[in-house]
């Protein structure tokens, strides 16, 4: 019987140990794939950045920048005079504050003269009620707060759309700073091509760099090892995710952070959904499905010169709690739109976008830690070739070492940002633990964050602010 | 224990990415820092750049352009003569390069393209090659590759290759911004009044949405208005 059972459990071992080799060398290719079409279009991008400047398209496209906030009191100020120092003429700012608890209704009152205003939004979307609205109209733009009743960050969302006059939004977490020429950036596609319905931004780290009028003065790495850790992360992902999946319009994510929407779609898709806690995936999956299911010719794409400065977390219980949400969130995306899985007649948003992020995202920590926990048992019952093993996982963490890294600097070469040498040497180092130490952790992390799950729950995300280096 | 073939043919292949990377990386570094050196060193060759000017195809090359307008730019403010020199030199060449296009790398030809705009090479004087080659161009999928070519129509000055180019714009039913549009149509080199009656003589010709777009333009510079044309909506939405 012991003997029958040990060998079931060999096989059984041996298989799983077989698929997450497998997983893994498919995870290789793909990352090797993407860093190099990736790094590939980034060298291009900056050739043709002189051209792409030259047409002037400031004033061409009007688009209304959706900020919505929720105790923000810190950063919120900064935010706002971020977008005034854009080099594009024709938008409006609307803050969205969703109830805050704090004084960022007060900080831009302070900051900004505002009146009451007589725009009355057309709620072609259902929010919470709004509480009023007030309008700045001395700037540069027009600068528009609304209060509202807490609802979550969707439902400011789909009240700012509902307020907004202009067939274009963009949406703007309130701590998030963006470089002078990413609103040009963001909207270039829009003028290049009639059938872009969403264009996706690249959100940057901001922890450590000092920003002076919108345009990066001073960039460091972060002083916490953590931010530091982000940044390598955020600089593959970007990468590796977007720009392959932009080249075959399957992107599937736009950041929340920072993305550009067409009004009319959104809108007759019933905006962002209130209830879910990944609301910017499951817009882009939602309008993916909608286009794909009607035959409309769209577009959704990147914009890697459309760069925003973001906050990420420098706590680990931060950091957690962001994981988890996202985790969430892209549980959701994936489980309301699953009628895009692997279906022929929706094309590569279907078989490889909708795929990926199905197995390598969603599902990849419960591989990868059946995976080790296969090739532990295995390793303990004599059943494996551990030598083997060691090598190939020091090969992959080398190999994802290189990868990360090339990313990285693909990046800071074609945005022309200057690294110091004692930069340099900490990045080198701190992605060999990034890739070894946090991803394994943040795997964890993602394993637990479905257990307890409950659907309908929203709440902001948050994680403790900083006042940004900005001048 | 041994390693099986394959095993070692997927750590060889894993160690030869990882090689082959690692050498990418430093070519790419490399190649961006030479890049701004051996443009500033090409700049102050000028001798070498008139020679580069009388063979073109050594004018196939970001860095070389990026110096001619340099050396353009100096002339044009320290020596009037060498200014003269470099752009007659210059317009021969670049008639010479747009003869074979199909060995032109894109960011190249819209540098080509940008310099003669921007200097005025084909003012009046653009062969029917180089005129068939940025009217084959004006309907490029790239929408800074159209802007650079209709901002070298417009620096050439004649009205009926505007014409022409806009008809191409118009039939092919390429997605042009109209507002983009409009601001090319205020460079044209040549005379605007005469411009914009040589148009409003032929706007049936064009669409509905162009000749919208061309009856803007046309009442923005007349004192009698032309009727007609409502522009594309640009502000409703949702």
């Amino acid at each position: 019987m012991n003997f029958g059972l040990f060998l079931v459990l060999q096989y059984v071992l041996k298989i799983i140990g077989l698929f997450f080799l497998v997983y893994m060398i498919f995870y290789s290719v793909f990352l090797l794939l993407s860093v190099i079409i990736g790094t590939a279009r980034l060298y291009l991008r900056k050739r043709q950045h002189f051209f792409r400047h030259l047409i002037g398209q400031s004033n061409i496209v009007a688009v209304s920048v959706i900020v919505p906030a929720h105790n923000e009191e810190l950063v919120i100020k900064d935010t706002v005079r971020s977008l005034l120092a854009s080099d594009y003429q024709n938008f409006e700012i609307i803050v969205v504050d969703d109830g805050s608890s704090d004084n960022t209704v007060q900080v831009l009152m302070d900051e900004f003269h505002f009146t009451p205003s007589a725009r009355q939004p057309e709620m072609n979307i259902r929010t919470r009620p709004m509480l009023a609205l007030y309008e700045c109209r001395d700037r540069k733009v027009p600068i528009f707060l609304a209060k509202k009743e807490n609802g979550g960050k969707a439902d400011a969302l789909n009240l700012g759309i509902n307020i907004s006059s202009h067939p274009y939004f963009i949406t703007l977490d309130a701590d998030s700073q963006l470089q002078d020429d990413a609103l040009s950036n963001i909207v270039y596609p829009v003028i290049e091509t009639a059938n872009v319905i969403a264009v996706g931004g690249v959100v940057r780290p901001s922890n450590g760099v000092i920003i002076k009028n919108a345009r990066v003065a001073q960039y460091r790495l972060p002083r916490s090892l953590l931010a530091c850790m982000q940044v390598l992360e955020y600089e593959r992902t970007f990468l590796s995710t977007r720009i392959l999946f932009d080249s075959f319009n399957g992107s599937l994510i736009i950041s929340g952070a920072f993305g550009l929407f067409r009004k009319d779609y959104v809108t007759a898709l019933g905006g962002y959904s209130p209830g879910t806690l990944g609301e910017d995936m499951e817009l882009v999956v939602k309008l993916h499905e909608f286009c794909l299911s009607n035959g409309i010719d769209y577009r959704i794409c990147y914009a890697s010169d459309a760069i925003c400065w973001t906050q990420v977390p420098e706590k680990l219980r931060d950091l957690f709690r962001q994981r988890k949400r996202w985790h969430i969130g892209l549980f959701e995306s994936m489980t309301m739109h699953n009628g895009l899985m692997f279906q022929g007649r929706y094309g590569l948003v279907s078989l490889i976008s909708y795929m990926y992020f199905l197995i390598y995202e969603l599902m990849s920590p419960l591989i990868e830690l059946l995976g080790v926990a296969a090739i532990v048992l295995s390793a303990a019952m004599g059943l494996m070739n551990t030598r083997f093993m060691v090598m190939f996982f020091l090969l992959y963490a080398l190999y994802t070492v290189i990868i990360t890294l090339t990313a990285y600097f693909a990046r800071t070469q074609t945005v022309d940002l200057r690294i110091t040498p004692a930069d340099f040497l900490r990045v080198i180092a701190l992605c060999a633990l990034e890739v070894t130490v946090l991803r394994f952790v943040l795997t964890v992390v993602r394993f637990t964050a479905l257990f307890g799950y409950r659907s309908g729950k929203t709440s902001w995300g948050s994680i403790s602010r900083y006042k940004q280096n900005v001048g | 224990m041994y390693l099986t073939g394959s095993v070692q043919a997927l750590i060889v292949s894993f160690i030869s990415v990882c090689v082959s990377l690692i050498v990418y990386d430093l070519a790419c570094a490399l190649i961006f820092r030479r890049r701004s050196a051996r443009i500033r060193k090409l700049t102050s060759d000028t001798s070498g750049m008139m020679a580069a000017l009388r063979t073109p195809r050594k004018l196939r090359s970001e860095e070389r352009l990026l110096a001619l307008e340099n050396c353009l730019d100096d002339a044009a403010v320290n020596d009037p003569e060498l200014y003269q020199r470099l752009r007659a030199g210059a317009g021969e060449a670049f008639a010479k390069l747009l003869r074979t296009p199909e060995r032109l790398d894109e960011i190249v030809l819209a540098y080509i393209l940008y310099l003669a705009a921007g200097f005025g090479f084909f003012y009046h004087t653009a062969d029917e090659t180089v005129k068939t080659q940025l009217l084959f161009s004006v309907t490029h999928e790239k929408l800074y590759l159209r802007e650079i070519v209709l901002r070298c129509i417009c620096s050439i000055g004649e009205e009926d290759l505007l014409l022409r180019a806009l008809l191409r714009l118009d039939s092919a039913g390429v997605s042009h911004h109209f507002r983009l549009l409009q601001e090319r149509l205020k460079e044209f080199a040549g005379v605007q009044s005469v411009l914009a009656a040589y148009l409003a003589a032929r706007l049936s010709s064009f669409s509905e949405e162009m000749q919208a777009v061309l009856t803007e333009y046309i009442n923005a510079g007349a004192e009698v208005p032309l009727a007609g044309g409502k522009l594309p909506a640009e502000t409703e939405g949702g």
